[in-house]
């Protein structure tokens, strides 16, 4: 059995059995990105040397009989919005591109005490804006199930990179379905934790009450493994939940009895392809086969989400991407060229005699950071940044962003009261699988759009995963999404792992792997 | 046929239930466009970046467009409904005084585009140019 069909907690068991080698994990990965990475794209950097180094020393450490980290030997990819100590992160962005961050992510650091193996920075929308990986400056990510159909974003890389097996683990973030959307798109599994399980430190911040960090893989077990390693209290991240981790690695196998699921009739009808619906209903009646209760539940605000998350989102996104400046670090315009630039716009103006133009001109300060940010961001990062102003300047604070944020906290009762009947609400992640690259890059609202059943639970906080639950008929991954309380994430691994022991969906491979047909 | 199945999911999450089409509510004024040019110049101003004359006919047209969609929140109801910042909300997360290492000047000043030995150096903010 080649090394590439086997789970992270399959690779470990051998590990700790003495039949593989962590340089023989490691090497094999390397060999994967060599063959697909390509075509597939899915990295942006690899770190090749070090990785391999790494492996050998715990390789030694093992025979030495060392106590090791619970990922001991294991690649891991990073979405490359996570800062590594002295190793780029670009968060795909020209505005990033040379940045070498003086700290590791609070993530990075859990990684490395666990012994995990980095292997590489994987490729993003930028700034994480985004839901195809299109809008990356640095590279071009291709679904492994087609090459020419996006990854899903903003984590495209870190979904891609497990559906070609190039690794089994995968961190990304998520801000408004930036695990979830990929995971469906490329057919993996993908959790998103309850704001504050995991903290952000290190993360580059898109928009900070929405981002959360999570694991992505083949398998539910794998999911749990990683996020038992990412979550937990940090002060460093005053936002982060002061509470005991659950073992997730060994509850997540505990069927759950007398589960009871809700479904939301407008995530089955208008809008949604056929094709999904009809493998969410089959996953449903997978659930009902297992002894779960299912019930329609209504959440009547979730219209409004797709909405009041661009507001929320894009205005903390105009805030927190205010710091790139040109002067701490990051990207900057040549300074000569603006400043020749601005000496002859002012000699026009004082040659027609506009005066009040005069008045208004940029300062060589202010031109310096207009130049630089026009320059280093990207159409859609420009885009939010605009629209975020706009929500709060003056006059217009009041009708978009805190009335975002009053329907903000009627979507979350909308989730508390459904959760009074239910543990768990079912439906899809996306309104369709995977579209054409290229296809909604010029229409930013029907990409946005794309978001409608993703969004709602950064807004509330919750957490949520996507797991594999069928293929439309041109054969692309379609993902079933799992919505659970605050805190809930052993609930949602456990439904997950029960919905993987009674389907195999999530072991298919792409063809590009084997030249087989997908669905067999 | 991917492009329909778009417009599909804009229509269906109409202004007015009834039309089931995207329709005209104006926040702001009578005016007919959501956001005009001028406006676009200005926030763009504010929001500190640099747009080429098609870049803010672009952004006019698209952030037109989506500003309208976002009206659709006009027709919720928040009164006496309490703004939520946080999903999770914690108040008063403290941590003992203490004093601790910050960065490294060197450290901090790595990634500068622009130094000298302490301190980072920008365009002059005082007096002409």
């Amino acid at each position: 059995m080649s090394l590439s069909e086997l789970t992270a907690r399959e690779l470990l068991q051998r590990l700790r059995d003495g039949e593989v080698k962590a340089v023989e994990i490691v090497s094999h990965c390397l060999q994967q990105v060599d063959q697909y990475d390509r075509k597939v794209g899915a990295f942006l950097r690899i770190s090749r040397d070090r990785a391999m180094a790494q492996a050998e020393e715990i390789d030694r450490r093992r025979t030495r009989g060392e106590n090791l980290g619970k990922l001991a030997g294991l690649p891991v990819a990073v979405k490359d919005n996570l800062c590594t100590h002295g190793e780029p992160t670009t968060c795909a962005s020209r505005m990033l591109e040379h940045f070498v961050p003086p700290h590791d992510a609070t993530v990075i650091s859990r990684l490395k005490a666990a012994d995990a193996i980095i292997v590489g920075k994987t490729n993003l929308d930028e700034f994480a804006m985004g839901g195809s990986t299109e809008t990356s400056a640095l590279g071009r990510t291709r679904n492994p199930w087609d090459l020419e159909r996006i990854p899903g974003g903003s984590s495209g890389g870190a979904a891609a990179c497990v559906a070609a097996r190039m690794v089994s683990l995968s961190v990304g973030s998520d801000t408004g379905g930036s695990i979830r959307q990929p995971a469906a798109l490329c057919g993996v599994t993908g959790l998103k934790p309850t704001y504050g399980r995991v903290s952000r430190f290190g993360l580059v911040a898109f928009a900070s009450s929405l981002d959360q960090i999570g694991p992505l893989a083949q398998t539910a077990e794998d999911c749990a493994l990683l996020l038992e390693v990412l979550a937990g209290h940090d002060p460093k991240d005053a936002t982060s939940i002061d509470r005991p981790v659950p073992a997730y690695s060994e509850t997540v196998r505990q069927p759950l009895k007398g589960l009871r699921i809700g479904w939301v009739r407008e995530h089955l009808g208008e809008g949604v392809s056929p094709e999904v619906a009809a493998a969410i209903q089959e996953a449903i009646k997978v659930f009902q086969s297992l002894g779960a209760e299912v019930e329609e539940v209504e959440l009547p605000h979730a219209r409004y989400a797709v909405a009041t998350y661009y507001i929320i989102a894009c205005s903390e996104a105009s805030s927190n991407l205010a710091r790139y400046d040109g002067v701490h670090y990051g990207y900057r315009t040549d300074e000569k060229a603006m400043l020749l630039e601005l000496a002859e716009e002012r000699r026009l103006l004082q040659q027609q005699g506009k005066t009040d133009a005069l008045e208004d001109l940029d300062s060589a300060l202010v031109r310096m950071y207009r130049k630089t940010r026009a320059e280093g961001f990207g159409a859609e990062v420009k885009r939010r940044i605009m629209l975020g102003t706009y929500a709060l300047s003056a006059g217009y604070y009041d009708a978009y962003y805190l009335k975002a944020l009053k329907v903000r906290r009627l979507i979350r009762r909308d989730y508390d009261e459904a959760f009074q009947k239910v543990h768990l609400i079912v439906g899809p992640v996306t309104p369709t699988p995977a579209f054409k690259l290229g296809e909604k890059i010029n229409d930013p609202l029907a990409m946005y759009l794309f978001d409608l059943f993703t969004v709602g639970s950064n807004l509330a906080g919750l957490p949520a995963m996507s797991v594999p639950c069928g293929f439309s008929r041109d054969g692309m991954p379609i993902g079933l999404h799992l919505q659970a309380p605050p805190l809930e994430e052993e609930l949602l691994l456990r439904a997950a792992h029960m919905f993987q022991q009674a389907t195999d969906w999530h072991l298919r491979r792409p063809p590009l792997l084997n030249g087989q047909a997908a669905i067999a | 046929m991917q492009r329909t199945e778009a417009k599909w999911i804009i229509q269906s999450c109409p202004t007015d239930p009834t039309s089931g089409s995207l329709q005209k509510v104006s926040l702001f004024g009578d005016s007919d466009e959501m956001i005009s040019l001028a406006e676009i110049e200005k926030v763009a101003v504010l929001a500190r970046l640099l747009l080429t004359p098609a870049e803010a006919q672009m952004m006019t047209e698209q952030l037109g467009k989506v500003l309208e969609y976002m009206s659709l929140l006009n027709e919720v109801n928040t009164e006496e409904v309490e703004p939520l910042a946080h999903a999770v909300e914690l108040t008063n997360v403290f941590r003992d005084d203490r004093v601790t290492a910050s960065l490294d000047r060197e450290a901090a000043l790595a990634n500068a585009p622009h130094r000298d030995d302490e301190c980072y150096l920008v365009p002059a903010v005082l007096g002409e140019v």
